[in-house]
């Protein structure tokens, strides 16, 4: 096949496949860069079309950022912006990331071991390793899970304390104290992965 | 004071190479991923349209289409084959969170090819021979494949750094091909315009060594379309 009929048949789908993008994002820049590089960018846009339900991990990833989001929306123009400045946020959602994906890898790893044991024979020592093994996974699950739904929690009473400080111009040591338990809280979740990624350093803004 | 807001797909691209990455290769972020090839097909652009300045004339708009396209080209090719590497050596990576990763690392290069356009454009205004030109050229891109390279490993992990440097062989090889099939880039000025030559010449690589030969100032062997001196 020449380069002709080759471009002509590569246009042809990305023609298909940019209309279809059309009826279904209604956006003409989609369409066009799906109609220039739809073998890359088309697999990109699939969940635009139909969202993929996030699984638990995620879903509380996404509480947490959201629950950040109404901390920044509700210090914005005021001097407790500072408190979370945008290098300190990257910092907490980086851990908040790095904490989902262990759930996620140890929530595989007990599913994976439960399908694998699944009527397989073994000696008393061996199962009581397993089992020994699988309590500490979940643990660490149950423990991260926690931590977790506590940060969003504290996020929540930190927005509070910002707004009662902004209206009732009360002093900034509250909201600073829930900044300092918040920074205690992501480093306690970095922690449980300490020994295998070694020491983190408190990001420069933390403190402030 | 400082007023903390969310960094956007763009700033998540230019300042945060490792977030990009993980936010590619873990869930579906289109937002990301548009504003990647947003960020390739200008960077490829403006890139090709200095690259073309050499020359000058219609040559300049020529580039500008072409190296977009090339490099779009080059990376058809290469998101599958991380993706089956990946597939091969036991991961779970979807297509999808692949295409993403790999669009991320190529927005990245691109913008590093922007920031230095201006100095080939420099070196060319100030009077930068044709080979010593595709010599800066060829130095830059390789600068911005360096970057990609480290978004690709920083998105696939320190595990993944292998199958990272297959994708780069699987890359380099398809742009070379592509970008040999679509010259001329610079333009010679004794040749007229033209948007792709049709003669075959000595081949991608044996350009490259022939460019840096006689970029360094020795003419000795063949040019790059097989003439000798």
């Amino acid at each position: 096949m020449t380069l002709g009929p080759l471009t002509l048949a590569y246009l042809a789908i990305g023609v298909v496949l940019a209309l279809v993008t059309a009826r279904r994002t209604s956006s003409l820049l989609d369409a066009l860069l799906v109609l220039l590089a739809w073998p890359l960018y088309a697999p990109t846009m699939g969940s635009a079309a139909r969202p993929t339900p996030l699984d638990e991990p995620a879903r509380m990833a996404e509480a947490v950022r959201q629950a950040l989001a109404t901390v920044r929306e509700a210090a914005e123009g005021s001097p407790f912006a500072s408190l979370l400045g945008p290098a300190a946020e990257r910092r907490l959602l980086d851990e908040i990331d790095r904490a989902a994906a262990r759930m996620r890898a140890i929530d595989a790893e007990l599913a994976g071991t439960a399908r694998a044991c699944a009527g397989a024979a073994s000696t008393a020592t061996t199962a009581a390793l397993r089992a020994e093994s699988e309590s500490s996974l979940r643990a660490l699950s149950v423990a991260d899970r926690a931590a977790m739904t506590e940060l969003v929690e504290l996020l929540a009473a930190l927005r509070t304390r910002i707004v009662l400080a902004r209206h009732a111009g009360s002093s900034a040591e509250g909201p600073t104290a829930l900044v300092a338990e918040l920074w205690a809280r992501i480093e306690g979740l970095g922690e449980a992965v300490a020994c295998t990624d070694g020491p983190r350093a408190r990001t420069p803004d933390a403190a402030a | 004071m400082s007023t903390a807001t969310a960094p956007s797909d763009f700033d998540l691209l230019l300042r945060d190479p490792s977030g990009a990455a993980r936010h590619a290769l873990a869930g579906p972020r289109p937002a990301l991923s548009r504003t990647a090839l947003l960020a390739l097909v200008i960077g490829g652009a403006i890139y090709g349209g200095v690259l073309g300045s050499y020359r000058g004339e219609l040559q300049v708009l020529y580039a500008a289409i072409k190296m977009p396209l090339v490099l779009l080209g080059a990376l058809v090719v290469t998101a599958p084959a991380v993706w089956s590497l990946g597939v091969a050596s036991g991961r779970t990576w979807t297509l999808r969170s692949v295409a993403a990763l790999v669009l991320v690392a190529a927005g990245r290069a691109s913008l590093v090819l922007i920031a230095l356009a201006p100095l080939l454009w420099l070196a060319i205004d100030v009077g930068a021979g044709y080979h010593f030109s595709t010599l800066l050229a060829t130095c830059a891109f390789a600068v911005a494949g360096l970057v990609a390279l480290a978004t690709l490993v920083r998105g696939l992990g320190a595990s993944g750094a292998l199958t990272a440097l297959c994708a780069a062989l699987v890359f380099l090889s398809a742009l070379a091909q592509t970008g040999w099939a679509l010259r001329p880039w610079l333009g010679r000025p004794s040749r007229p315009v033209e948007i792709v030559r049709v003669e075959p010449g000595v081949g991608p690589l044996e350009s490259v060594f022939a460019s840096t030969r006689l970029g360094m100032g020795d003419p000795s062997g063949m040019d790059t379309e097989g003439r000798s001196p």
